[in-house]
């Protein structure tokens, strides 16, 4: 009898053992070798802009700018809202070509196909001179432009007509690499600007610094991997960002318009931007956007709904009881 | 006054009638309601909360598309389950001899036609209504309003498949049987049929199929449905039926299968 638990148990534990081995992988998100792991997971996020103060804004940033240049939509109107709706993740591994398309192209408005390209600077030029090759993951959402009416069906960026595609991020797996991405970048720049025929096409790269990529990655929706903190860190000890410091999961850039302004973002358990907050050189609050998750309310609503179905299933067995006892009382 | 009595008189076996079969029905009920929730949370919850890497569809349309897919299974367990002994039990179990001196036997059948029928929309409504909820925490507000659309052709489905179901249960032995039938009628009688159409050469819109007529349960959930082509040239295929002709014929599915089914039910000998 004996013998025969001990074999039921030893069983039982190497099914167990088995189905760890089988399941842990599936919910582990971090790449072999990796510190950082992904936190993403499905579930819209609804960005909210409390406060502006347009005067502010003007005298700090740009006299002639607003949030919505940066924000998109109507971001320059206290209650304007948007939507972020992850719809995909997945592993990748970007070569440098990858990365100045991805990025640098994109956020400096080079213009690639119509110059870089037809001068000989294309994918082999590139992948021939820098031989990088980055992991990252990759994160593609739905978005809706700050707007004050009701949300549309489908989000600003549809795959389907009309529209763009949805925004897609890149995470890097590991954050130090933003040095030598910045490195290549800035050679990449200096050789095409030392061409002659770019500058005959009157056309120079701009030549970045760790600052400015740090800024663009913010207005790119940075994404960041988890411990958070860590990440951050990661990320401006890598581009020497000396004006910009890292609490909690809080970031902190300091930046130059009109005046001095702070920007400050904090980010979810998530990795996505959670609330942005831009003050001037005295701290005072100009600009406010925060989140809120519908989540949560569906957390509450089953919530509610659990403690209604044992409620019934309570006011059930009562009545079932108080019958039961009047019968057998009557009996009596 | 005197009709309106008459009237109170026809009515009240009937609820009665739907009283006890919804009695009956209440444990076959929560069984179903629970399978429903659980089939939702492994179809539509699961693949997409389980993992960091995940996929999700566009818009929430795509999303109650796929969702909907896999609940035409239990849309066909349900109504085969409910309405299959509807009849046929009466016979098999004896329990119309103890019933039928107190109603009639059209009392009877509209009783318990309507109480299943509740019970099977009710089912339907659960799901719905979960994959609204898991919608809103995937995509966030507003709800999709083309979900309201869509469920009042997944209610006209259902009653169009439950008087089909309630024909079959009319004539045949036991519960089997018609089970068998109802599902295979479902599943695979448009394969079956489809292809011999086609192989004669026609482009005929299989406006009769049961299995075709639930895609516009599906299709409905776009809002630009209307404006979707419905014939898909390359393949010759039909996608999905026009709205106003999937209303027409699942009403005379409904009504037709339903009088076909009283009138065999009022012949048969107990």
């Amino acid at each position: 009898m004996k013998i025969k638990m001990l074999k039921s148990s030893t069983n039982l534990s190497l099914l167990l053992i088995i189905l760890f081995i089988i399941i842990l992988p599936t919910f582990s998100s971090a790449f072999p070798g990796s510190t950082y792991s992904l936190s993403l997971r499905a579930g819209s996020q609804v960005y909210e802009v409390i406060y502006y103060d347009d005067n502010l804004w003007k005298s700090t940033v740009n006299p002639l700018s607003n949030p919505s240049d940066l924000f998109d939509g109507e971001a320059n109107i206290t209650g304007a809202k948007s939507k972020l709706v992850p719809l995909t993740t997945g592993g990748n591994e970007l070569s440098e070509f990858g990365v100045f398309i991805q990025f640098f192209f994109q956020w400096f408005n080079i213009p690639y196909n119509s110059l870089l390209k037809p001068n000989g600077y294309d994918n082999e030029y590139i992948t021939e001179r820098y031989r990088s090759y980055y992991l990252s993951w990759d994160f593609e959402f739905g978005y809706w432009n700050f707007t004050t009416q009701p949300f549309k069906t489908n989000s600003d960026f549809f795959r389907i007509n009309p529209g763009p595609p949805p925004k897609r991020v890149f995470i890097l797996q590991d954050p130090s690499l933003f040095s030598r991405m910045l490195l290549d970048y800035n050679d990449f720049a200096t050789v095409v600007n030392n061409d002659t025929v770019i500058q005959a096409a009157n056309y120079s790269l701009p030549l970045v610094n760790g600052e400015d990529i740090l800024w663009e990655l913010i207005k790119y929706r940075l994404v960041v991997a988890s411990p958070i903190n860590s990440y951050l860190n990661q990320i401006i000890s890598s581009l020497n960002c000396t004006n910009a410091n890292v609490q909690g999961n809080s970031i902190t850039l300091r930046r130059y318009g009109g005046e001095i302004f702070d920007v400050e973002i904090i980010f979810n358990s998530l990795g996505i931007m959670d609330t942005i907050q831009m003050r001037n050189a005295e701290g005072v609050l100009f600009y406010h956007i925060v989140s809120s998750y519908p989540r949560n309310e569906v957390y509450i609503l089953f919530g509610v709904f659990c403690g209604m179905i044992f409620g019934l299933i309570g006011i059930h067995f009562y009545v079932k009881n108080r019958r039961k006892k009047e019968i057998a009382s009557n009996v009596r | 006054m005197k009709s309106l009595n008459k009237s109170k008189k026809l009515i009240k076996p009937i609820f009665a009638t739907i009283y006890i079969e919804l009695k009956l029905q209440k444990v076959k009920f929560i069984i179903f309601s629970v399978i429903t929730i659980i089939l939702f949370i492994i179809t539509g919850v699961i693949p997409y909360l389980s993992t960091p890497y995940f996929i999700i569809s566009q818009t929430p349309a795509d999303y109650f598309f796929v969702s909907t897919n896999f609940y035409l299974f239990m849309v066909i367990i349900s109504i085969s389950v409910f309405f299959s002994g509807i009849i046929c039990s009466e016979y098999q179990k004896n329990t119309g001899l103890t019933i039928l001196p107190l109603v009639s036997k059209s009392q009877l059948i509209i009783g318990k036609y309507i109480a299943n029928s509740i019970l099977v929309i009710g089912i339907g409504m659960i799901y719905f209504s979960s994959m609204a909820i898991f919608s809103y925490y995937l995509y966030g507000g507003p709800i999709l309003y083309t979900i309201f659309i869509s469920f009042g052709f997944l209610v006209l489905y259902l009653l169009a498949l439950a008087s089909i179901t309630t024909f079959l249960s009319a004539f045949m032995p036991s519960i089997l049987p018609v089970f068998a039938t109802i599902t295979s009628l479902v599943l695979f009688g448009g394969f079956v049929i489809d292809p011999v159409l086609r192989t004669l050469g026609t482009n005929l819109e299989p406006i009769y199929s049961v299995s075709y007529l639930f895609y516009i349960i599906l299709f409905t959930f776009y809002p630009n449905f209307s404006s979707i082509e419905r014939f898909r040239e390359s393949s010759s295929t039909w996608l999905f039926p026009s709205a106003e002709d999937a209303t027409l014929m699942l009403i005379i599915y409904s009504i037709g299968f339903f009088l076909l089914a009283y009138l065999l039910f009022r012949r048969r000998q107990l």
